[in-house]
């Protein structure tokens, strides 16, 4: 049977694991290996993924990557861990120390005034960036939600200079399956850091010591920090530091990041090794008896036989060696062996897929978790289950629950949206506006009586004030929302919402984590695109801020609002829900169209750790606010300057760089001139609406200000029911404004932010035209 | 023009360099131009 047949609750032992490639390999990196036990613990709401434990700890699996894994069932035991036998307790081996591992002031020193680089290795979520906020001092945003780092961040510790921590994002793995093992093993690799400080989830053990095996391979100086120390000892379990210590050949160092204990034992620990180079004790993991040792023999064999190869690709030998054998490409790539080697090597490998009784891959998994359950078995004494891992089973019953997960999401969501543009954001709003509108006009009356130049005093009030200040009144929505989502990210729910709406998202091509990006796209297309950095891959990462700007946000609010009041007064709220549905239909449409188009493949498969729910610090929460907050008001004081600056000019100047009076004449006219004909199709091909809709670029709400201006107050003589109609669908779906538009540059950069541009105004065109011309067929016209 | 006028301009100037600068200043490698980067974690670089 396979995995996708159990029920939940039955646990079994995995027996097979099928599949090919990245993905594979992926699963045997989580632990999911021949002879490892799983129990299943729900399915999504829709049926798909599924949740199970396996080695301890929660992992989500897609019914269809299940369904690759061959099991057997077994009884139900939970085994309660027992007293270890009691036995000497091993003496401190002093690694990472001076005057035991070798005598005080000896050793093999770094010249004086070398830095010390340090790479900060473990996986998501096991603590890594609060234990660098803890070293460095620095405030870089941590969340409870697996990958939360997408890219390095760089830092000296605190009070011991010349040094740099990196810390890389959160991996399983050396193996290259995500972008972020890439980023961080490249690292580890090129750029040769002097040491590294493996973090290790104290409470997650087994799985996290899997990526620690492999770091030892590298023979990089390296300490190992057990992280959640605390957790553990509170929960009944311990471990034997000394005897670990012993077993890994390298310096372990007990901390919790969190409560900032144990961290200068650490920084000691990591520039002692990093200073004397003291590389692992141990590299040669493979136990010689393990399974008649065909591993053992067949890693030996090869890494004689690429000795020469690895150190001039500058590989350590070890690590290229259990890389050849799972067939890596890119290590293989580097190596550059000739065929007589790359055949032998082959024979090696099926001789030891024959005598282990194993594949290639699975092989090298089982005999690291083998190694890893020696350490485990001899110095863990595993936690009972922890308070918290019992209280997120509670809360789980509901917001994960088969009846009440979605109704819990949409109320959970709509309350962050309602309070967020209707209570409290809207409601700061509304003060910074009042403020800023008393300041502008404080300044315009100033100017007045001081008799300022009107050029300048235009460009000070109508550019300038207008410009910034409309975009400085949404900082408080921006702010709020930030609050609330990072309230549900710190808390661990948002990785929740991607488990259960992983099934639906499938279907249009992205995963289950693409729904909160696409979420915060109704309040703001800014954080949204922003907030895309928490998907695990390139692909789904540009498809979500390719939809994301088609679900309409709040800025667009103003235009619908004049249109209907406008043009159809008795039909209010159908029109604005409609123009809401037709956003989300469009997005829908578009991700088929880009599914089988530009970003052909499937969606990463949803592999995904569930992690615990926690409460949000308070300190974690105010510092992403101020970063945020600082954030906008860079940006508010740098593009949005100039960019209000260049239109105010274009519209105040005339061709000959002479103040106009009227508009009209101005370049901006000119060039609306220009392009107004574009339009005429949609009956949209007055001067004044192109420029209303240019200016819409700046920010939507512009295009109402701009109209009013332009036309008086007289729109609704100036435009037919259709022409409105077509004008609302054109703003829901053109161009989203330069803010956005300059955060998807910051994304995925220039080439990536134009096309979206291009894209949609294209879109929205045919569509505006669409329905201009079904509404001419059924005589609205 | 009186030196209202000039303070001004000079201000409006200064505001310019300032945001042009801090533009070119903030060229991350993650291709952002704003601000301390949550992305690629440079810093502001004064």
């Amino acid at each position: 049977m396979t995995l996708k047949e159990l029920k939940i609750g039955s646990c079994a032992v995995i027996t097979e694991v099928g599949g090919e490639g990245a993905l594979r390999q992926h699963f045997l990196d989580m632990g999911v290996i021949p002879g490892a036990e799983v129990k299943v613990v729900k399915y999504a709401p829709m049926g798909d993924p599924m949740e199970l434990t396996i080695h301890g700890y929660s992992l989500t699996l897609r019914l269809a990557d299940a369904d690759k894994i061959g099991v057997t069932q077994i009884e139900n035991a939970e085994k309660a861990e027992t007293e270890k036998p009691k036995k000497k307790k091993k003496d401190h081996p002093g690694l990472g120390e001076g005057g035991k591992f070798h005598p005080k002031g000896s050793g093999d020193p770094l010249p004086e005034g070398t830095k010390l680089t340090f790479a900060l290795v473990g996986n998501q979520n096991s603590g890594k960036t609060t234990l660098f906020n803890r070293l460095t001092g620095s405030n870089q945003h941590v969340g409870n939600f697996p990958g939360v780092t997408v890219d390095r961040k760089d830092g000296p510790i605190k009070g011991h200079p010349n040094t740099l921590v990196t810390d890389l994002p959160g991996i399983y793995s050396m193996s290259p399956y995500t972008s972020e093992e890439v980023v961080s093993r490249s690292f580890v690799l090129e750029e040769k850091p002097k040491g590294i400080i493996n973090i290790v989830d104290a409470m997650n053990i087994e799985r996290n010591l899997y990526l620690t095996m492999q770091l030892l391979e590298m023979g990089v100086p390296m300490v190992v920090a057990l992280n959640m120390m605390d957790e553990v000892t509170a929960n009944g379990g311990s471990i034997d530091i000394n005897e670990m210590e012993d077993m890994l050949g390298v310096p372990v160092v007990p901390i919790s990041a969190a409560k900032n204990s144990g961290v200068d034992e650490l920084i000691d620990h990591a520039k002692h090794v990093a200073h004397y180079r003291e590389k692992p004790l141990k590299r040669d993991l493979c136990d010689e008896n393990d399974c008649g040792g065909a591993v053992h023999r067949c890693l030996h064999g090869i890494a004689h036989l690429i000795d020469d190869h690895a150190k001039r690709a500058g590989l350590p030998v070890r690590f290229a060696a259990s890389k050849v054998v799972e067939g890596d490409s890119l290590v293989m790539e580097q190596l550059e062996l000739d065929d007589n080697e790359k055949e032998t090597v082959e024979h090696i490998v099926l001789q030891m897929e024959k005598e282990r009784g194993l594949d290639r891959s699975a092989a090298i998994a089982d005999m690291r978790f083998a190694f890893i359950k020696r350490v485990c078995e001899k110095t863990v004494i595993k936690p009972r289950e922890s308070k918290e891992h019992i209280r997120s089973r509670r809360i789980d019953k509901i917001l994960t629950g088969k009846f009440t997960a979605l109704p819990s999401f949409i109320i959970i969501m709509a309350l962050v949206f309602w309070l967020t543009f209707g209570v409290i954001g809207a409601g700061l709003q509304g003060l910074l506006e009042t403020g800023i509108d008393k300041l502008v006009s404080l300044a315009d009356n100033a100017m007045t009586k001081t008799g300022v130049n009107p050029v300048i005093h235009k460009l000070l009030v109508d550019g300038v004030f207008a410009g910034v200040g409309s975009v400085l009144s949404f900082l408080p929505i921006i702010v709020t929302l930030f609050f609330f989502l990072s309230l549900l990210e710190d808390s661990g729910y948002i990785a929740r919402v991607a488990f259960v709406m992983d099934k639906a998202l499938r279907k249009i091509g992205l995963s289950g984590r693409s729904i909160v990006p696409m979420l915060i796209g109704f309040g703001c297309t800014v954080p949204a695109v922003m907030a895309t950095r928490t998907l695990p891959s390139e692909r789904d990462r540009k498809m979500t801020i390719f939809l994301t700007p088609f679900m309409s946000c709040t800025a667009k609010l103003p235009i619908y609002a004049f249109f209907v009041q406008a043009f159809f007064p008795d039909k209010a709220v159908p029109i604005i829900v409609g123009l809401y549905l037709l956003g989300i239909l469009t997005a829908i449409f578009a991700a088929f169209l880009m599914k089988g188009t530009v970003f052909k493949g499937d969606a990463v498969p949803f592999v995904m750790e569930l992690p615990n729910y926690r409460l949000p610090g308070a300190k974690n929460v105010m510092q992403l606010l101020w970063d945020k907050a600082k954030d906008f008001l860079q940006r508010a004081f740098s593009v949005i300057l100039i960019a209000s600056i260049v239109v105010w000019f274009l519209q105040s100047f005339n061709m000959n760089f002479a103040l106009v009076q009227n508009s009209e004449e101005s370049i901006l006219a000119s060039v609306a001139g220009i392009i107004a004909p574009l339009f005429a199709p949609l009956g949209l091909g007055d001067w004044r609406i192109c420029t209303a809709l240019i200016s819409g670029f700046m920010a939507k709400e512009s295009v109402v200000s701009t109209l009013e201006v332009l036309f008086s107050g007289n729109v609704d003589s100036a435009m037919t029911h259709l022409s409105a109609a077509a004008l609302l669908v054109f703003s829901l779906l053109y161009t989203p404004c330069v803010a956005a538009v300059a955060a998807v540059r910051r994304e995925l950069g220039r080439k990536w932010a134009v096309t979206m541009v291009v894209w949609q105004c294209v879109l929205a065109w045919v569509a505006a035209l669409a329905v201009r011309l079904i509404g001419m067929l059924i005589g609205g016209a | 023009m009186n030196t209202v006028d000039i303070i001004l301009v000079l201000l409006i100037a200064a505001a310019v360099v300032f945001a042009l600068r801090s533009c070119k200043r903030h060229k991350h490698s993650c291709g952002c131009c704003t601000g301390d980067c949550s992305q690629c974690a440079a810093k502001f670089k004064e």
